[in-house]
């Protein structure tokens, strides 16, 4: 069964089609990138799957479960993992305390008022640690951390779900160009060890043709190409949307 | 018919005055986002210059119109001054910070007003040639309210012509919409925001001076037009001119109409209209959404550190010396050292929300009050104990903010701030309006402890006990998952939602166990004085806990409790000594915003720095 | 050779603490129309609001003409000669289209000061005729290419030296996408200095005389536009998928 699966997800702004019926689905363990140009859609896709929008029409599938205009906090239930093109963190905690928080809120204990959360889920927070390469952070606040760190850190806060499907908007922007390859290896063990699927947006086509196993191309709101790194670096449309359409004989 | 016209043009009447003085705040917020606490004061000195000038040259109708007028431009230059030596300073200050500042100067123009005009209420001529009253369909009709509703629409014209067709009246609709672009457009924004300063101010003192035929001019006339003033650009919308109108307008006439048809629940009315606005369109009738205030999370609080060896001792420190004082000290000081215990649970409970959860409140004394009013009114009523009736008062406080908690975190930043205000003045509204239940303006008295605790030591140390376990109990809650989760919430909404934080409920129940603290200190109020008053409910009661908090450094757990010593220290010392008592705190309260905004606790930090 | 009419030297631009620019430099020769090219994401806008101080610069120095402007607040950036057009166009919305030229308007005895073309609301009008049948019309009626019209119009109202066109061609019919190019050319024979930022590589070719490549927040290559348009590994590169 797919991990997602979207279906003539439609959405509109005060009369502009944003997105206008886009089908596509995402199966277990596959790496998917989502690419176009400024406004071809992609945040307002994007948005109407992790449940911040909530879309005119369509239908959003997540395992198999129908989760069509859930809002966000529903859609982590799912088993969905999420990380923003500006990292979202808690700015006056330590790494590990961020970690705790949200493996609290996975455990269903975020109302709970006994014991002090800095001595749970310690362990379990310190193999995610671990595993994105902050164990030399551990205890340090989330506010002073250079910003690729950060980028691993959310990456970690979203796996304590154990997710099946990570949503990251653009996981490489704000990198330098030579710490962008390090972040997507961490993205491609988390999918070999965890077995989860990824879907991103990005702006880096090495990024893009490095580390998917399918791009969809988006342009004005509509999927214009889809298919291996290799025939979509092919593909004439594609090269139109980005080179633009600027007639010469009307010039 | 005829009952139903005569009605509506007292209601517009009403709203004249309240539209001028929303639309003055409204104003000022769209361009420079600060949200004046002394538009209010500003309205107030309006009223007293316009009574010193009416009395100096008013007998004739030009005269008296040109006293209304002159005030009017006064308060429009008192303001200039207020804009460039206070506001400047604080653009860029938290919103909490700016209400407080601005609240400052409430309390520095009181005392002023007060040392000038004295403390009585001041009663004014009528105007001449408007001092009497036409006759419509039978009804006598002052002729003075025909004339305050055409002022409000020839105000209404006036800005309207202003924004429309000077060049400074259509930059400031641009700075509205957008700052950022009009700086990038090469314009200088000082003077655009002092100018829509001087504007909004000088509107409020026309305000002001008009009011002075219809209601003498006293000292209240501040913080009862402000709160209403909150109402009318909640409902209408920050920043809308025609929100400002229309919302006036809907409510005078609401009130004009509810006092006629349900006499008691004309405050109900106002709170279904602001309930029902809020939760349809949470930015106001005209407001745009973009108006709600982002989170400030540049200088991000260090993480918490629970229990290394210089905060043990403090915390034992506390707890030996709350224990040994009453072995040293006198009669009179164990009252002091009883409200200390009380006022520090009510600014813990206080700090447990802003710094807790970011959550911003000006209205924290609507629990406290409701937990003193739910002990205070089960021994009234229902001629409780003291231990029964302490314990409704938490129920009480917890069930006030259960139900306005639910609309305020909804909102964020200033609309919660005044939203929480609102709520907060409505209940003491209620508190005073309902005589027959609350004992109105009189208040409950008798409210004493049981025989077995009426001993002052024995009251101090009931009150200690379960302060302190109160306190610690909102201090382990910070700790807990609960309190993290919270303090995630406040740090990044979206992230706590993408960790599967239900943040809107979570923030309902954080709303709602501070309330329930607050209550707990409210109760023990109502039992230390032995009576209760609707001032337990007034915003100098959330102000009073907002000092605190600020004094003591919003960035520390121990800060409400010493914020707590310091400043019923500093009072009792200060009303001993002087009678500008609120002068002073009104100083204190703009020094610490702009001098000193971490607090005592931040005073060392701060010393730090000044050194080279 | 005389001074660039802006420059800009290693600025390292950010949003909170993530990085935009990691060292841009740029000159923009007096009376050129430069093009900055590269794909989203690449730091073209960024690199212009770091021109206009609207965006956190923690290193480098931005220069108009001989004058350094580093961390001036965007009016004074404004008032020394540099004019900006936002690339989300963000025209006042609730004002027409008149009193938008207004909020622009600074008087003309500061164009006089560098000999440019001193601009009045009658000008603009000749220059944009759409725009002059629509004066009262609020500015959140227009369509797309009618604010972009709008928001070069405002722009110009306050007599810039430079002028920097954040992707003008972005979301617009490619009828449109003509005028604007047509626009710009005028811009440039009127003696406006011009930088624009652009994906679009046939349009940039048709209105710019110089172009720079920037990818990753770093300016890779700068030069005439032949050479830079025309070269295929920089387009293979840095411009396309």
């Amino acid at each position: 069964m797919n991990v997602l699966t979207v279906e003539k997800l439609s959405k509109a702004f005060g009369g502009v089609q944003a997105v206008g019926g886009v089908s596509f689905a995402v199966a277990p363990g596959e790496r998917v990138a989502l690419i176009g140009p400024n406004g071809a859609g992609k945040t307002t896709l994007f948005n109407c799957i992790n449940g911040q929008l909530r879309p005119d029409d369509g239908r959003i599938e997540m395992s198999g479960r129908d989760v069509t205009g859930q809002a966000p906090h529903r859609i982590w239930r799912h088993g969905v993992g999420r990380t923003f093109q500006i990292t979202a963190t808690f700015a006056s905690m330590t790494v590990a305390e961020n970690i705790q928080v949200a493996l609290a809120s996975a455990d269903g204990a975020a109302k709970g008022l006994g014991r002090r959360l800095s001595a749970r889920y310690r362990a379990e927070a310190e193999v995610l640690i671990e595993l994105v390469g902050l164990a030399a952070r551990t205890e340090d606040p989330a506010a002073e951390l250079p910003y690729g760190d950060l980028k691993r850190l959310e990456l970690a806060v979203a796996m304590t779900n154990e997710p099946s499907l990570l949503l990251m908007d653009e996981p490489t922007a704000g990198m330098a160009a030579d710490a962008r390859g390090g972040m997507m290896d961490l993205v491609d063990v988390m999918v070999a060890e965890r077995g989860v699927a990824v879907l991103f947006t990005e702006h880096d086509m090495d990024v893009v043709f490095g580390h998917a196993d399918r791009v969809i191309v988006l342009d004005r709101g509509q999927i214009i190409a889809e298919g291996s790194p290799d025939e979509i670096r092919g593909d004439a449309t594609v090269r139109a949307v980005y080179l633009g359409t600027f007639d010469e004989a009307t010039v | 018919m005829s009952f139903i016209v005569v009605q509506a043009i007292t209601g517009l009447a009403s709203a004249a005055s309240l539209f001028l003085i929303a639309v003055g705040l409204s104003i000022v917020f769209g361009v420079t986002r600060v949200v004046n606490f002394a538009h209010g004061s500003l309205y107030m000195l309006g009223a007293y210059l316009a009574f010193s000038f009416t009395a100096a040259f008013g007998d004739t109708f030009f005269g008296y119109l040109a006293a209304i007028l002159l005030a009017a431009v006064v308060v429009g230059g008192l303001g200039a001054v207020m804009e460039t030596s206070l506001l400047r300073r604080i653009y860029r200050a938290p919103e909490l910070f700016q209400l407080l500042a601005t609240f400052g100067v409430v309390l520095v123009v009181q005392d002023l007003t007060r040392m000038i005009w004295g403390a009585d209420d001041l009663f004014a001529p009528r105007m001449p040639g408007l001092d009497g009253a036409i006759n419509i369909f039978g009804h006598a009709v002052p002729e003075y309210d025909l004339f305050l509703i055409a002022t409000a629409f020839v105000v209404l014209g006036g800005l309207w012509l202003l924004f429309r067709h000077t060049r400074f009246g259509v930059l400031v609709r641009a700075a509205t919409e957008d700052r950022e672009m009009v700086a990038a457009l090469g314009i200088d924004q000082r003077w655009l925001f002092t100018g829509a300063f001087i504007l909004g101010a000088a509107l409020a003192g026309l305000g002001g001076a008009l009011q002075i035929p219809r209601q003498a001019a006293s000292l209240s006339m501040d913080l009862n037009i402000i709160v209403d003033a909150f109402v009318v650009v909640v409902v209408g919308g920050m920043g809308s001119i025609m929100g400002a109108f229309v919302a006036a307008v809907l409510i005078s006439e609401l009130l004009a109409f509810g006092v006629v048809i349900f006499p008691q629940i004309t405050l109900v009315l106002i709170f279904a209209v602001m309930a029902v606005t809020l939760v349809l369109k949470p930015s106001g009738l005209f407001g745009r959404p973009e108006f709600t205030t982002q989170e400030d999370r540049r200088n991000p609080d260090p993480p918490l550190r629970a229990g290394d060896g210089l905060s043990r001792i403090f915390w034992w420190g506390l707890l030996v010396a709350g224990v040994a004082a009453p072995l040293v000290i006198g009669d009179f000081a164990i009252i002091v050292l009883t409200e200390i215990a009380i006022l520090a649970l009510f600014a813990a409970s206080l700090h447990f929300l802003l710094w807790g959860g970011g959550l911003i409140t000006f209205g924290h004394a609507a629990y406290f009050g409701l937990g003193a009013y739910g002990s205070g009114l089960a021994v009234f009523h229902l001629s409780l104990g003291m231990a029964p009736a302490l314990l409704l008062a938490p129920l009480a406080g917890a069930a006030g903010a259960l139900l306005f908690g639910w609309f305020c975190v909804r909102l964020s930043g200033i609309y919660m701030a005044m939203l929480t205000l609102a709520f907060a003045q409505i209940a003491w509204s209620a508190a005073f309006q309902w005589g027959g239940f609350t004992g109105g303006d009189n208040g409950i008295l008798g409210v004493w402890p049981s025989d077995w605790a009426s001993d002052p030591f024995v009251f101090y140390y009931l009150a200690f006990a379960v302060c302190a376990a109160v306190i610690w109990g909102l201090r382990h809650t910070v700790f807990s998952p609960f309190g993290y989760t919270l303090r995630a919430t406040r740090d990044s909404a979206l992230r706590s939602a993408a960790i599967g934080v239900d943040v809107t409920r979570h923030r309902w129940l954080a709303f709602t166990l501070a309330g329930a603290a607050a209550g707990v200190a409210g109760g023990f109020f109502a039992f230390a004085k032995g009576s209760v008053f609707p001032e337990v409910l007034f915003v100098s009661t959330s102000v009073d806990g907002l000092v605190m908090v600020l004094l003591g450094g919003v960035q520390s757990l121990a800060g409400p409790i010493l914020g707590a010593i310091a400043l019923t220290e500093i009072e009792t010392e200060l009303t001993r000594l002087t009678d500008l008592w609120q002068l002073c705190l009104g100083i204190l309260i703009i020094l610490l915003v702009v001098v000193l905004p971490h607090g005592l606790a931040g005073l060392s930090a701060f010393m730090r720095r000044r050194q080279p | 050779m005389s001074e660039p009419a802006l420059r800009l030297s290693g600025i390292e631009a950010f949003y909170g603490t993530a990085q935009a620019l990691f060292g841009v430099d740029l000159e923009v020769p007096v009376g050129s129309v430069t093009v900055l090219l590269g794909r989203n994401g690449a730091g073209k806008s960024t690199t212009l609001k770091a021109a206009m101080g609207l965006v956190d610069v923690k290193a480098g120095q931005v220069f108009v003409g001989d004058r350094e402007v580093t961390g001036a607040p965007s009016y004074k950036i404004a008032r020394a000669g540099l004019g900006y057009v936002p690339e989300t166009r963000r025209v006042f919305a609730g004002l027409s289209v008149e009193e938008n030229l207004v909020v622009g308007e600074r008087g003309g005895e500061r164009a006089a000061d560098f000999g440019a073309a001193t601009w009045t609301r009658e000008r603009i009008f000749d220059l944009f005729p759409p725009l002059a049948g629509m004066r009262e019309r609020q500015a959140g009626q227009l369509s797309g290419g009618e604010q972009q019209m709008l928001t070069i119009a405002r722009t110009l109202m306050g007599n810039p030296q430079i002028i920097l066109l954040d992707e003008p061609s972005e979301g617009l019919a490619p009828v449109i996408v003509q005028q604007i190019a047509a626009t710009i050319r005028t811009l440039a024979a009127e003696g406006l200095t011009v930088l624009l930022s652009e994906q679009n590589v046939r349009f940039a070719t048709h209105v710019a005389n110089r172009a720079a490549v920037i990818e990753r927040g770093r300016i890779l290559v700068e030069g005439p536009i032949e050479d830079i348009a025309t070269d295929e590994s920089v387009r293979e590169a840095y411009l396309t998928p």
